[in-house]
């Protein structure tokens, strides 16, 4: 199931507070600012600080 | 959440997801549709349930509101709470694993943030409040329900349940509750308790104290028999001790 674009739509980097946007063939979410990239796993985006990995 | 508080959040919640998500008091249809109605939920409400677990409540919500989100550390939980919205063929919903401090969102995201039988596991429930003010709507409301001792008893009440659940950190008498609301920038919140019944060994058979802990537990209950020192009314019925956990719900609108 995809993201719902909705939901793009409040997500924020919990880091920033800045937008994230979909990456990696819609897998993960990236911050512009942070450039932390959350896991999407089994749908359900991982938004914990500790488990991105930044990725320039 | 400090490291260790999160692998006690981790451990008790990743065993406790399936007894949780079937545990009576917390499935209680009438409470559920109490809290969804103190909310003031209504078709055009966006919802976030924080600390969600099962999804039990996002699910209660998902009936009346435009859309739920529901965000919890533990994926165990949210395994639960996504079979659950399937079960109920409820689509209006969307998971994300989290932490509540900081919340993943932008200020003012939704109409309504709640988060049920979780604040006692904080270790710093003023901050997810705040947290929880940022991202609801101005005239939106915060609600916030949790077991709530009367102030004489909290300590032993905490005490019972710390051993009951490791990770429990401390619930919150009702005037505390009110203090934390003040301190969060919110409006003195409505205010309504019940009792959450169960039955003791119901209880411990879905919960996980450490060795011989249960024993500890059920003589604190036997000797709350009478004196109610646990604010749990528990009482002797045909040959079982029974209970209500005081709940409060206390929900604020942002100015």
């Amino acid at each position: 199931m995809p993201v719902d674009p909705e939901l793009l739509e409040i997500l924020a980097c919990p880091n920033c507070k800045t937008p994230v946007t979909l990456v990696k063939n819609n897998t993960a979410l990236k911050c512009a600012t942070c450039k932390r990239v959350y896991p999407i796993k089994d749908d359900i985006p991982v938004m914990l600080i500790d488990e991105a990995t930044i990725e320039d | 959440m400090s490291d260790p508080h999160r692998e006690s959040i981790l451990d008790q919640f990743t065993r406790q997801a399936g007894p949780f998500s079937i545990s009576p008091g917390i499935r209680d249809e009438a409470a559920l549709a109490m809290v969804v109605e103190f909310s003031g939920a209504g078709p055009a409400d966006t919802v976030l349930d924080v600390a969600c677990g099962p999804g039990i409540l996002a699910c209660a919500f998902a009936r009346v509101a435009r859309h739920v989100t529901g965000i919890d550390i533990t994926p165990a939980m949210l395994d639960r709470a996504r079979a659950l919205q399937r079960e109920l063929d409820l689509e209006n919903i969307t998971w994300q694993q989290g932490d509540v401090t900081p919340l993943p969102y932008y200020a003012a995201a939704f109409s309504i943030v709640i988060s049920r039988f979780a604040f006692h596991h904080f270790l710093n429930p003023g901050a997810v409040l705040r947290e929880m003010v940022r991202v609801c709507t101005p005239a939106g409301h915060v609600v916030v329900v949790d077991s709530a001792p009367a102030r004489d008893k909290a300590d032993a009440f905490n005490r019972m349940e710390k051993l009951r659940d490791p990770s429990h950190v401390r619930a919150m008498p009702v005037e505390e509750l009110r203090t934390l609301f003040a301190a969060a920038g919110l409006p003195a919140p409505r205010e309504t308790t019940y009792r959450l019944e169960g039955e003791l060994e119901g209880l411990l058979a879905r919960s996980f104290p450490g060795p011989g802990d249960a024993d500890t537990i059920r003589a604190m209950f036997v000797d709350s028999v009478g004196s109610d020192a646990l604010d749990v009314a528990a009482r002797r019925m045909s040959g079982t001790i029974r209970y209500g956990y005081p709940v409060a719900i206390m929900a604020s609108r942002k100015t």
